[in-house]
């Protein structure tokens, strides 16, 4: 390094030691590059800068624009995104992978089936293959496995470049011999099944990844549309659309179908829009019923897993609580008695579990690393056939076995014998916890104006970077309370003393 | 040589002290609480009003880009601020949920790497807005410091009509290294990198 580089350097160090603090005294210049950056996330042009020195103040109408910008929707995304946390990396289905092996493309979780032997690959030579590639003839290996060889098949993920594709897997075959949907889960045992047209029914590596992209940004365009249509910012909770891209409308129509118990289409398959695989933009598709915004989201579900965690992050992310030990810290713990499974009573968990379980029951009919939705029909709050297995010793379905209460550890379970599992230690003024959904809790969040002094209280810190005077807030949070208008809000905060010592 | 060896091997043995040998400790000065001196504390910050933070890398990665009409640090697909994004702890919402907004070592570092090459590459360009002078080879007071106010405008976004003394500083800066390298050219990327990685700059 030559040592006039090293001089920017000093110079910073020299410059650091100001009054580098307190924001909201500075001039015209500073207020304006701090209402873009904060609003836009970029400084303002020369232009935008001559016109405000020329007006020597910001007039209201660039506010206004700059609030109106995409590049606003962007960062209110990006604020929401530390709220949601949408980012993916769940393996999605893994028994639908191929990938290459001596650069020959195969699924190996379906080798045993396919190939009589799990591992085994189909071979470096050219298939004798039928019009539905299924093959005519194959080599049976020492190990009892057998190689079929391999196909051209231009893959759905990148048609203009051909792969070589092992036989069995490259099937074109919509139902099997066996009478099974070669489209369904079923098929996934089949030999006769493969990843039919285009490999539509499987899916490489960069595929699923840009497919878990397209489930996350579903959240991210949620906040655009609010943002966009003017909606209130309750609709980020009780909005009944989500939104579809290529990628995402791939997966629930060809692959979701893989594994129903994980995933469903948020919408009937034949209702998803028809789109190409790489199109890029989003389609916004009516949901069911039984859809509460963004916290049953797909994107939700896959990234905050399990009921508790899907309540803990509520709870922290929208709600601005945090679940604290007791300053006592824990007790209890040394007991020598079987500790009860209910965690509402447990020593040692009740400071928390108390509450949360309760609230995580709000997710109860979704399943857990799931996207699914358990509807009181399909899977009732008690069933007698799953009480009368779990009480005369015969033996109970997988049914009952893995969703219902059927055998019991502890005194404290009794009484739940027969129950579905989610509603198991629920008190009787919880029990409509489940059926109310995630949004039953907002809308008593709502009533007591949690939600949106929430909001504000995170608009505020992300604004001035500072603890908000209480009384500020409240004054804001009550205008919110009004208008639910998001957009607004910013500008209230923006155009305050404790922002630029109310510049504007 | 010889007489250095002489020392270095003719020092007393320490196994010939006699039994019980203990040196006298050195006796510290006493120090007075009035001694220490007194600093000035600072301020106390103001409370409940906006304070300054640092740029977010986006926010870097775009206004750099915006303040040098599309010179970006990376090559022409990847911007290197998305590349080291993990580095410099952007949250990815798997293993990081909260994003590193420090002015650290390390964002000061690769800040002076963008900077070193942003500049380089503004000061080059075609029909490059760098200079706000006629003759960007003008040694003249006057144009230095009407450049310097034109740079702290576009970079910084100081109003070009300033009263600083930092000024100066940057003055200063651009004259020594002009003395060193002969180059305006090299003299005016320095006093841009200075700008880049100045908290004028990232905090706001």
């Amino acid at each position: 390094m030559r040592p006039w580089m090293l001089w920017p350097m000093a110079l910073l160090l020299l410059g650091a030691g100001g009054t580098w603090v307190d924001a909201s005294s500075q001039d015209l210049h500073g207020y304006v590059r701090a209402l873009s950056l904060d609003i836009r996330g970029v400084v303002p042009t020369e232009a935008e800068l001559e016109t405000i020195e020329a007006a020597g103040e910001v007039d209201e109408s660039i506010l206004d624009a700059w609030l109106s910008s995409p590049e606003f929707e962007a960062t209110v995304i990006a604020q929401h995104r530390d709220r949601f946390w949408n980012e993916l990396e769940v393996n999605l289905l893994n028994k639908r992978r191929v990938f290459k092996r001596d650069n020959i493309w195969f699924n190996n979780n379906r080798s045993r089936y396919t190939r009589l032997q799990p591992q085994s690959h189909c071979g470096d030579f050219a298939a004798d293959v039928d019009e539905l590639n299924r093959p005519n003839s194959w080599i049976t290996n020492e190990d009892g496995s057998i190689a079929e060889g391999h196909v051209m098949v231009a893959p759905y993920w990148d048609p203009d470049t051909p792969i070589e594709v092992c036989a069995f897997d490259a099937q074109l075959v919509e139902v099997s011999a066996a009478g099974v949907d070669c489209a369904t889960e079923e098929a996934h045992e089949e030999q006769d099944c493969g990843c039919g047209p285009g490999l539509q029914w499987c899916m490489a590596n960069t595929v699923e990844g840009a497919m878990e992209v397209a489930i996350s940004t579903d959240l991210n365009e949620r906040v655009r549309h609010m943002l966009a249509t003017g909606a209130g910012y309750g609709s980020l909770f009780d909005g009944d659309t989500m939104f579809l891209n290529g990628q995402s409308t791939h997966f629930f129509r060809y692959i979701a179908p893989f594994e129903t118990d994980d995933y469903e289409s948020p919408l009937p398959i034949e209702s998803l829009p028809d789109m190409d695989f790489f199109d890029e933009s989003w389609v916004e598709v009516m949901l069911e019923e039984h859809h509460d915004g963004v916290l049953t989201a797909p994107g939700w579900l896959l990234r905050h897993q399990t009921n508790r965690g899907r309540a803990n992050r509520f709870y922290s992310a929208f709600l601005c609580s945090e679940f604290v030990p007791p300053e006592t810290g824990f007790t209890g713990l040394g007991s020598t008695v079987v500790p009860s499974p209910n965690l509402q009573l447990r020593e040692g968990c009740l400071g928390c579990h108390a509450r949360l379980e309760p609230w995580a029951a709000y997710w109860a009919r979704w399943g857990e690393a799931s996207t699914t939705f358990r509807s009181a029909e399909e899977f009732p709050a008690f069933s007698a056939e799953c009480e009368t297995c779990a009480s005369t010793g015969l033996e109970c379905s997988d049914f009952c076995e893995d969703n219902y209460i059927v055998e019991t550890g502890h005194a404290d379970e009794l009484p739940y014998v027969g129950w579905y599992g989610p509603y198991a230690f629920l008190a009787e003024d919880k029990s409509e916890h489940p059926d109310l959904g995630p949004l039953g809790w907002v809308a008593k969040a709502e009533e007591t104006g949690l939600i949106g002094q929430c909001a504000v209280q995170q608009a505020a810190d992300w604004l001035l970077n500072a603890d908000a005077n209480p009384a500020q807030i409240d004054d804001w949070t009550a205008s919110f309370q009004v208008d639910d208008d998001y957009r607004a809000m910013v500008k209230r905060i923006v155009m305050s003393s404790p922002y630029w010592g109310g510049a504007l | 040589m010889i007489l250095f060896l002489a020392l270095a091997c003719g020092g007393p043995d320490p196994v010939t002290k006699p039994p019980g040998h203990t040196e006298e400790p050195t006796v510290l000065p006493e120090v007075s609480v009035i001694g220490w001196g007194s600093v000035e504390e600072p301020p106390d910050p103001p409370t409940h009003t906006r304070q300054l933070k640092r740029m977010t890398v986006a926010q870097v990665r775009d206004s750099m880009e915006r303040i040098t009409d599309g010179i970006s640090w990376g090559d022409e697909r990847d911007s290197d601020w998305d590349v080291y994004a993990e580095t410099l702890g952007v949250a990815d919402y798997q293993l990081r949920v909260e994003t590193d907004r420090s002015p650290s070592v390390m964002f000061q570092k690769f800040l002076d790497d963008a900077a070193g090459a942003t500049c380089a590459g503004w000061i080059e360009m075609e029909d490059s807005q760098f200079h706000s002078i006629d003759d960007s080879s003008s040694l003249e007071k006057a144009d230095v410091r009407t450049n310097i106010a034109g740079l702290r405008w576009k970079i910084q976004g100081k109003s070009r009509d300033s009263v600083d003394s930092i000024i100066d500083d940057y003055e200063t800066l651009f004259v020594k290294v002009h003395q060193r390298t002969d180059s305006t050219d090299i003299a005016w990327t320095t006093v841009c990198v200075a700008m880049f990685t100045h908290p004028d700059f990232f905090m706001y």
